[in-house]
């Protein structure tokens, strides 16, 4: 997969497998990113989702994989933005 | 029927569409606003109508429908989760206006599937609810060392079927510096509404993780296919033509058509009387004059039939709207995420054509969910999307319409067809052999290759495709497959532009069955074989043996009062009469043939011949 840097935004590509936990993992420890955009993903490893959970970043897209984007994306989002709808 | 409620299902019905065609835009752009508008307007106008009759249950649904409407369009988006509980909503508004055509009232459970439809909208979003009664709940706590050990939780929950919730917690809030994301804190609650022994099964790997209790209540009504994508919308006809059109019920269009058909016969007496006529003293201008005014009534009963021909062409719409509620449930009940495309709504045909291509489509479509499309992992492992892909395409061929239905799926298994085609006595070993591919595809149409069989049924699995192929060519088309292995098969039904199908008699004469136009018949009759000296046999005409020893006859009067004796009148059929071709073009007493349901090609008597 690729972790894309773009301003305040990461964008995450394609199949997102354990190794990418890491990376991203820094990226979401610098603070400098405040979304992250699922909508190129293809899949997200649960290492990945943990990150995603762990640091909390605004979901934003509807990823191109049904799991995600009617399962983890809805999940996330509702633990970290109760009050907010989808973006 | 009450003429109000005549007009409401009329009207209903429209509604409905309206509503499904806005829905099914939705789901390729969520925020399409003219959709968002469409679909309110639809369902706030249903609701409203619903309030003249005994429809509570069905005003309540819509009432919830509208009320998650109205939010999205303050949003300007339809969230993903309200699709498919609307689009359920939609769907059962559909079975209960036809169960209401039908019976008067709505069905007797109307009022707690309308409160199960409604509190699913409702709910629609809450991925976290776990607490639906009939459930299953999931409690999965991952061991640490899960990532190190190769197990990704989420791809093991994902695996369940019929999931109804799902909430990812972490076991603890450690963050930060210290954070390490190869330790697994993931805590999983899911829901799913599969039988407990199946989600055991499907956990078995991590059994020793995961706690499930399932609540005591009856009903599970399995509702969330999480990985659903409703298909595309299809060609648009018109939006509105209202201002110039009348509406015509299908009913009276068919009464027109056969009100023609019997002019025609009609006109052929005429034409017997004008050489009556002929013959008489003197009688030759006269025969000339009526000979004249009758082709001119002949020109325009033909203009006629061409009319009413046209009026009863409807776009192939309303067929392929049908479609993407079989592919989901479909997708639902065999666990193959599936999208349907759809495109050539507006190309039209006969309505009775348009009626009768429904069951063989969805037994294709089936085929193609059942047989074609692998399951989701093995389309994962093979570099496939996860999700088949499942086009239904009309288009335009050389004065013909062709139906593509695509599938992305595994392709017809060729060795399999010559295996099982030799199996099943089809063809021996060494002429299975010698077929090329495209000939053993032709086998799957043999009628000999399919297990299960119910003749002129297409419905229910294990029937085969020589029942489709039949049902085609009794509508006047004919089937074609073309298949790569690994990429998918493609079934393209070609069904003449225009056509009209015929109402015909099926009689029975020796070993035989043939078919006679009805518009020729006046009636058929029970008589004594001593009135009977002047008919005409159809055993002579086809070279089979007079039944002998009973002394009453089965007779056809045709018009003109010719008798045709026959061994049985069978039934009925509506079919599309086909010109003889090869051997049998310009067989004398024969004006063409018909394919029966069962798939049996039936000669169609040419009455005015054999009268003669």
């Amino acid at each position: 997969m690729s972790i894309i840097e773009d301003g305040a935004n990461i964008r995450l590509e394609g199949l997102c497998r354990v190794e990418d936990a890491e990376p991203l993992t820094v990226l979401l420890q610098s603070g400098r990113f405040e979304t992250v955009d699922i909508s190129s993903c293809d899949g997200l490893h649960s290492a990945v989702t943990q990150a995603l959970l762990v640091f909390g970043p605004t979901i934003i897209g509807e990823a191109a994989d049904p799991f995600v984007r009617d399962w983890i994306a809805p999940a996330l989002r509702a633990q970290r933005q109760p009050d907010q709808g989808e973006v | 029927m009450d003429a109000l409620l005549e007009q409401f299902l009329i009207e209903g019905r429209d509604q409905r569409r309206e509503a499904a065609r806005a829905l099914e835009r939705l789901s390729v752009a969520a925020d399409d606003a003219h959709a968002l508008e469409a679909c309110f307007r639809a369902v706030h106008t249903l609701k409203g109508s619903t309030g003249l009759f005994d429809l509570a249950p069905m005003g309540q649904m819509l009432h919830v429908a509208e009320d998650r409407l109205e939010a999205a369009r303050k949003t300007g988006l339809l969230q993903r989760a309200d699709q498919l509980p609307l689009l359920r909503i939609v769907d059962l508004i559909e079975d209960w206006l036809e169960h209401l055509a039908a019976y008067g009232a709505l069905p007797a459970d109307a009022a707690e599937r309308a409160a199960d439809a409604g509190s699913t909208l409702t709910r629609a979003g809450r991925y976290d609810d776990l607490t639906r009664p009939g459930v299953t709940r999931i409690h999965y706590v991952p061991r640490e060392d899960a990532y190190f050990a190769g197990d990704d939780p989420l791809a093991i929950i994902k695996a369940v079927p019929h999931l109804t919730a799902l909430r990812i917690s972490l076991r603890d809030q450690a963050s930060g510096a210290l954070y390490d994301p190869f330790h697994c804190r993931l805590v999983l609650d899911a829901a799913s509404s599969a039988p407990p022994e199946v989600i055991a099964k499907a956990l078995a790997l991590v059994a020793d993780q995961v706690d499930l209790t399932t609540s005591a209540m009856p009903e599970a009504g399995a509702l969330e296919a999480a990985s659903l994508e409703p298909g595309a919308p299809e060609a648009r006809s018109p939006e509105s033509q209202a201002a110039r059109t009348v509406r015509l019920s299908a009913e009276r269009l068919d009464e027109m058509a056969r009100l023609t058909e019997e002019l025609t016969a009609a006109r052929n007496g005429l034409m017997d009387l004008a050489r009556q006529v002929e013959h008489l003293p003197g009688g030759h201008d006269l025969a000339s004059g009526l000979s004249a005014r009758l082709g001119r009534v002949d020109r325009l009963s033909e203009e006629l039939r061409a009319v009413i021909g046209q009026a009863r062409l409807v776009p192939l719409s309303g067929l392929l709207e049908r479609l993407p509620r079989v592919v989901r449930s479909l997708s639902q009940t065999l666990n193959k995420p599936a999208a349907l495309t759809l495109s050539g709504g507006a190309l039209e045909l006969d309505r009775s054509v348009v009626d009768g291509l429904f069951d063989p489509l969805l037994h294709i479509l089936r085929n193609a969910m059942d047989h074609g499309l692998e399951p989701a992992s093995e389309r994962a492992a093979s570099g496939k999307p996860q999700m088949g892909a499942l086009h239904v395409v009309a288009r335009r061929q050389a004065g013909e319409v062709a139906i593509d239905i695509k599938d992305d799926g595994a392709g017809v298994n060729l060795g399999a067809i010559r295996a099982r085609a030799v199996a099943r006595g089809v063809l021996d070993a060494r002429s299975a052999d010698q077929l090329d591919p495209d000939a053993l595809l032709e086998l799957i149409f043999h009628p000999g290759f399919t297990t299960a069989r119910t003749a002129g049924a297409i419905s229910g699995r294990g029937v085969g495709m020589d029942a489709v192929r039949a049902a085609i060519a009794q509508l006047g088309g004919r089937v074609q497959v073309r298949s790569t292995t690994g990429q998918g098969t493609t079934i393209t039904l070609i069904m003449p532009a225009s056509i009209m199908l015929t109402p015909l008699a099926l009689v029975v004469c020796g070993q035989a069955r043939y078919a006679v136009p009805l518009a020729a018949v006046e009636r058929s009759a029970r008589i004594d074989s001593g009135q009977a000296a002047d008919a005409v046999h159809l055993a002579d005409l086809v070279g089979a043996q007079r039944r002998s020893g009973s002394t009453t006859l089965t007779v056809l009067q045709l018009q003109r009062g010719a008798l045709l004796v026959v061994d049985g009148v069978i039934g009925r059929l509506d079919a599309a009469v086909k010109p003889l071709t090869g051997l049998m073009a310009g067989a004398p007493g024969f004006v063409g043939s018909v394919t029966t349901a069962d798939g049996l090609a039936l000669l169609v008597l040419d009455v005015e011949s054999l009268a003669r």
